[in-house]
């Protein structure tokens, strides 16, 4: 079970994202769809970035707010997303951000994303 | 169709504004704008993206850069500027604008049904809320169309740096493509006023 804790690093990794790509910082609500929609973005960086090639896929493709936690908490996200380029991060938040926002809305989305 | 869809329209806006309550409502509302027009371009960049072919006076344009990965992206760098706060173009399947928020309304897949009806006005208990939440509508400082002949473009206006978002919507095209970033009034000018359908070479 997530404690408030693991989601406020969770909103703390999509934020610092948010920050690099220099788009307005997302401020939304974590549950488990925004944990798999951010594992997706994740997953999209490995398409125009090594920044986090070494990420496991979850299990059943799906990234849960503990999931997040155990792989990439404990600062492992931050210091890994400094190898990410800024065209990467923005392209990444750009075509996803609608997703993010939607899964924080409680938003069910008709085409689940898929890990990629 | 374009009789149909106008009543849609005019039937839609009378609806929320009877519905809106009268006070603390300060939302934006679609606006027509006419399309920029074109001037002489002789110092200008020829770019296509997919079908947009553009003109862009190369005053306005500080680099372009396509990445070379998997993810196609093409990112217009502003004069004066640097990649954090480019244009960022891509597209979406235009099936799909609609069709995501299939769990809260029904519309038909035209997606300037959608984009036009997102720049109505809604009560919070409306679902169209949520949606224009989502789109950055309830964020946005103004929101407005253009048409020229079957293209029409969308604009959103963030008050913020990088929350712009432009939708170009081609009658018929399977796609609808997208602009998000840092846009100047100057830019967008630029981006539609020798903007045209071409086949992809």
């Amino acid at each position: 079970m997530a404690t408030d804790k693991d989601k406020a690093e969770v909103k703390a990794m999509i934020q610092s994202l948010y920050v690099l790509a220099n788009i307005p910082p997302w401020d939304g609500e974590v549950n488990e769809d925004v944990a798999r929609v951010f594992g997706i973005m994740l997953a999209e960086t490995q398409k125009c970035s090594s920044a986090f090639v070494w990420v496991p896929t979850p299990p059943g493709g799906r990234a849960s707010i503990i999931w997040l936690i155990s792989n990439l908490g404990k600062g492992v996200f931050h210091s890994h997303q400094r190898k990410l380029s800024f065209a990467c991060a923005r392209a990444v938040i750009y075509t996803w951000g609608s997703a993010l926002e939607m899964a924080t809305q409680g938003i069910g989305m008709s085409r689940i994303p898929q890990w990629a | 169709m374009g009789m149909t869809r106008y009543f849609f329209y005019a039937a839609l806006c009378l609806a929320s504004i009877w519905s809106l309550p009268s006070a603390g409502m300060a939302q934006v509302t679609m606006e027509i704008q006419p399309w920029p027009a074109s001037h002489g371009c002789v110092d200008c960049v020829p770019l296509q993206f997919g079908a947009l072919s553009m003109r862009l006076p190369s005053a306005l344009v500080g680099g372009i850069f396509i990445s070379a990965t998997a993810l196609a992206q093409l990112h217009v760098i502003p004069a004066g500027a640097d990649i954090r706060t480019s244009l960022f173009f891509h597209t979406l399947p235009s099936s799909h604008i609609a069709s995501k928020y299939r769990s809260l309304i029904a519309l038909p897949s035209d997606p300037q049904l959608f984009f036009d009806r997102l720049g109505v006005p809604v009560p919070a208990s409306d679902p169209w809320s949520k949606i224009r939440t989502v789109e950055q509508l309830d964020k946005a400082v103004k929101y407005t169309k253009s048409s020229r002949g079957a293209i029409h473009v969308y604009w959103i206006r963030g008050s913020l740096t990088n929350s712009h978002h432009l939708y170009i919507v081609i009658d018929g095209s399977p796609l609808v493509y997208a602009v998000d970033g840092e846009l100047t009034p100057a830019l967008y000018d630029a981006i539609l006023a020798h903007l045209v359908i071409a086949r992809e070479p």
